[in-house]
């Protein structure tokens, strides 16, 4: 047998016996996906945790306090109803997802870090105005957070709805003040309720983006959902 | 010796998170496989799988792209696993390869070779020297070329080159006591 057949042989052989009697049953499998994911926002929520000086700490508690005697003397305030398709519960804190640089508390957001907001009120509150939030999703997508960028409370310049499926795909629906940084050169051109939208499917990511225009508002849906799915999603939107 | 593979041509996104997503597709198996092959323990296998990714994703920015992506998570990959398993391989050249002790401890070598006990190329590769076994795992499994495992291990391309050709030629000379010729 000639050099390169022994090699050749050799590395079939090798490889074949590794992978039935050494790794026949170790996969990176979503289990696994879902620990990355947990060990990210863990360590994202660690940096945010801030520990309060003393006197923060009872500047807090006679706040708490005397929130706690104006509540019982005046009762509750009415909650808003606000229904977002799948919303709630909100239970993620970390933000892999459009934090890389890990999210902050409070203050002047920069156009990478975003703030983590619990609720559709927040995002309110910081955006300055009403969030045209979709009214469909598709199933078993649930809400996970809201995030604000570029701006400060009341002013943020843009606000980002993140849903998680079941298995950890995502799709991220987002309303801007600012023009969007679109991440592709060629887009097709549709028509979703009337508007027209820029789409792009990326097949390997099984990836979609949806750019549209309404009024002084930019928004996108992007992430790995169907096209079709992320064309309803943006019609509920726009039929708002 | 070139190549033992061509990492074919992926485009990554930019995104951290989408990239991640991504990196965990393409390579999340190799890595786990590395991982347990360099330590013998699944459950550590785990947890450095888990940590090369959490580390790609905090430094994806950062990369720039110096070698392929394959190679720098396998980078990050053996790194770690060297930690954790307190060795210096690669940093070592053996002098009596036979007489050097290998990678795993004790207790997952154990393990290790009680799933060899019927292969015949396989049992042969675990018993050589850990830095010949690291060269022909990365080499042969992963399809690295020398190169790469250079890239890798952080080792002179040559030294690679010549611990292959050792790995070799003791595999071939043990594979010939038992009646399997070249």
């Amino acid at each position: 047998m000639s050099e390169p057949e022994y090699d050749k042989q050799l590395g079939k052989l090798f490889k074949s016996e590794a992978d039935e009697r050494l790794f026949d049953d170790l996969h990176f499998d979503q289990q696994m996906r879902s620990r990355v994911r947990e060990a990210l926002r863990e360590t994202d929520s660690k940096k945010r945790i801030k520990r309060p000086g003393k006197i923060w700490l009872y500047s807090a508690s006679v706040a708490v306090i005397a929130a706690t005697i104006v509540m019982a003397v005046i009762g509750l305030p009415d909650e808003r109803e606000v229904t977002i398709a799948g919303d709630p519960p909100i239970e993620f804190m970390g933000g892999i997802e459009m934090s890389p640089l890990g999210g902050d508390v409070v203050g002047t957001l920069s156009a990478t870090e975003p703030v983590i907001l619990q609720s559709y009120d927040e995002a309110v509150n910081w955006f300055g105005e009403n969030v045209n939030v979709p009214s469909y999703v598709p199933e078993h997508y649930k809400l996970l957070q809201f995030q604000a960028y570029n701006g400060k409370e009341g002013s943020a310049a843009k606000i980002v709805l993140i849903y998680e499926d079941d298995h950890g795909s995502r799709f991220n629906v987002s309303e801007s003040k600012i023009e969007l940084d679109q991440k592709v050169d060629e887009y097709d051109t549709i028509n979703v309720g009337g508007i027209e939208a820029q789409s792009y499917q990326d097949q390997e990511l099984s990836n979609v983006e949806i750019y549209w225009t309404f009024g002084s508002r930019y928004y996108s849906i992007t992430g790995s959902i169907s096209t079709d799915d992320a064309i309803q999603i943006a019609q509920s939107i726009i039929s708002k | 010796m070139e190549p033992a593979g061509q990492e074919q041509q992926i485009r990554f996104p930019e995104e951290p998170s989408r990239a991640l997503e991504m990196m965990m597709t393409q390579y999340g198996t190799a890595i786990i496989r590395t991982a347990y092959f360099y330590t013998g323990d699944r459950h550590l296998a785990e947890d450095i799988s888990q940590e090369v990714f959490v580390r790609a994703y905090r430094s994806w920015l950062r990369f720039r792209g110096e070698s392929s992506v394959k190679t720098w998570l396998m980078r990050i990959t053996v790194n770690l696993c060297r930690d954790r398993m307190q060795l210096k391989m690669s940093g070592e050249e053996p002098t009596d390869p036979d007489t050097l002790h290998g990678v795993h401890p004790a207790s997952a070598e154990e393990e290790v070779m009680q799933r060899l006990s019927q292969t015949a190329v396989l049992q042969h590769v675990m018993s050589l020297p850990g830095a010949y076994r690291e060269a022909i795992y990365l080499y042969y499994y992963l399809d690295m070329s020398t190169r790469e495992i250079a890239e890798a291990i952080d080792a002179p391309e040559g030294t690679v080159r010549g611990r292959i050709h050792r790995a070799r030629e003791m595999l071939s000379r043990r594979l010939n006591k038992e009646g399997i010729e070249r």
